[in-house]
């Protein structure tokens, strides 16, 4: 099992060892996990969970707690879960680029990218930003060095191993790969945020 | 119960106690920069503790439409404006944010369960604009009382905390972070930069972005403390060597450019 470490008054952080900090994270948003008061935030990151708290932490079994999440997760892993299709015209600028820096044709690097299997890892960056693990390890590549001023709303992008689509327009220093319509986020749905941490993802070509 | 905007001023915007439970979508908690003065205050206006303000840096003008009862962060109690009547929000002297409250409430549309502003992510209700009109919410407030405004606080050091990644810093970083005299040289919603030194990592790796909160006290390559305050990415991959108490990070925030700042440990 993974460490738990100090995090101020309110707060403390997870480290995962082999858990999925989205999955695991999920579980323990549970009311039903908690006696008394539960965590005001749970946060998954690349490879930790934030929990944090309105009071002192210092009188709550956070250990045990998370033993019962752990196997939770477990018995759920056997369950199919939800996938979520995002619909992607593969046309982005930073194709050709990618092509050359991989040495793979661009239709490789289409198809590769929508055949994975992709798992948002956590948020962050900006809301309903999701995080998406699960690209092949030749499409791991760098960060532009200079990002770019403006990315548009919709864009499919990649970098550092992950998957992005960012929500709104913004700077942005990832690969462009292509754009949807998908509305990643939006305040006034019931489900804001159209990939929370732990969900699984499908890129289709349009 | 309503206001014009006549002039926005600087960094005014409409603020309650935030939206707290949305971080692992990428949405901060927002909310005021100072909620006990701000609780204060609508304690004060006989409005329910949720109710909004407006949060400003300064120069914020108004002018009252229809009778409004107001109350100004500084004021020592609520003030009833004629129609026609003008009035300016300033932050109390020596602090960087000063609030305004109105009879009610601050009428907005409610975002994620808050009706905060979030000045980075742009999250929430309508900006304030020249302008805008400012309605108090026609609710069944309580009783109007006075206020007693707390006397200056004393400089006394900031409580911190052990973060996260305390053994990502060479040996004595966390004493050095007690020792400094640090200097407020950027300060905001987002969060407080801090100059006059800096603390020195012993392990050079990236670190794998996770989940920030308010007050968390990260160092980037430079080594210079940044603070994260209520509109903080709610991610980030500088490592965290110790965390601003809640009690005390109002206190923080509300230091102007230049303001000196100590820490010491609290506690355990």
């Amino acid at each position: 099992m993974g460490a738990l470490l100090p995090y101020g008054d309110r707060a403390v952080l997870f480290e995962c060892d082999d858990e999925h900090p989205g999955r695991l994270a999920e579980r323990l948003r549970g009311r039903e996990m908690w006696q008394g008061d539960g965590p005001i935030e749970v946060v998954p990151g690349a490879r930790t969970i934030l929990l944090s708290f309105a009071q002192s932490v210092d009188s709550i079994d956070i250990l045990g707690v998370l033993d019962r999440a752990r196997e939770g997760v477990g018995a759920e892993a056997a369950r199919t879960p939800e996938v979520v299709e995002i619909q992607v015209v593969y046309d982005g600028d930073d194709l050709p680029a990618l092509a050359e820096e991989t040495g793979r044709a661009v239709e490789e690097i289409i198809a590769s990218h929508s055949a994975a299997a992709h798992v948002v890892d956590f948020c962050g960056f900006a809301p309903g930003f999701a995080y998406m693990s699960g690209l092949p390890e030749w499409m791991h590549v760098a960060r532009l060095a200079t990002p770019r001023t403006r990315v548009p709303a919709g864009s499919v992008a990649i970098a550092a191993g992950w998957s992005a689509v960012y929500p709104g327009e913004s700077p942005g220093g990832w690969r462009l790969i292509g754009r949807t319509d998908a509305v990643m986020f939006d305040p006034d749905r019931a489900k804001p945020a159209l990939l929370p941490p732990g969900t699984e993802v499908r890129f289709v070509p349009r | 119960m309503s206001l014009v905007v006549v002039s926005r001023g600087v960094g005014t915007t409409i603020q309650d106690r935030g939206r707290a439970g949305f971080a692992h979508l990428g949405v901060a908690a927002s909310g005021a920069v100072d909620p006990t003065t701000v609780r204060r205050m609508n304690r004060a206006l006989g409005n329910p503790a949720e109710a909004a303000v407006l949060e400003t840096a300064g120069g914020l003008r108004l002018r009252a439409e229809a009778p409004t009862t107001v109350l100004r962060d500084g004021d020592i109690g609520p003030v009833a404006l004629l129609p026609g009547t003008e009035l300016t929000v300033n932050p109390r002297p020596g602090r960087v944010w000063g609030y305004l409250a109105v009879r009610g409430g601050v009428e907005a549309r409610f975002v994620l369960g808050s009706r905060s502003n979030d000045v980075m992510s742009g999250l929430g209700p309508e900006a304030i604009v020249d302008g805008c009109v400012v309605r108090g919410e026609a609710s069944d407030s309580g009783a109007i009382s006075d206020v007693t405004v707390p006397p200056e606080e004393s400089p006394a050091p900031l409580r911190v905390r052990v973060g996260p990644r305390v053994d990502w810093f060479a040996a004595g970083a966390l004493d050095r972070l007690t020792e400094v005299t640090w200097a407020v040289t950027e300060t905001g919603r987002v969060g407080v930069r801090l100059g006059g030194g800096a603390l020195e990592r012993s392990v050079d790796r990236e670190l794998a972005s996770e989940g920030l909160v308010p007050g968390a006290i990260q160092i980037p390559a430079s080594g210079q403390p940044l603070v994260m305050g209520r509109d903080h990415p709610t991610t980030g991959g500088y490592p965290v060597i110790a965390v601003v108490d809640s009690a005390d990070l109002a206190s923080l925030m509300q230091r102007p450019v230049g303001s000196q700042v100590r820490f010491a440990l609290a506690p355990t």
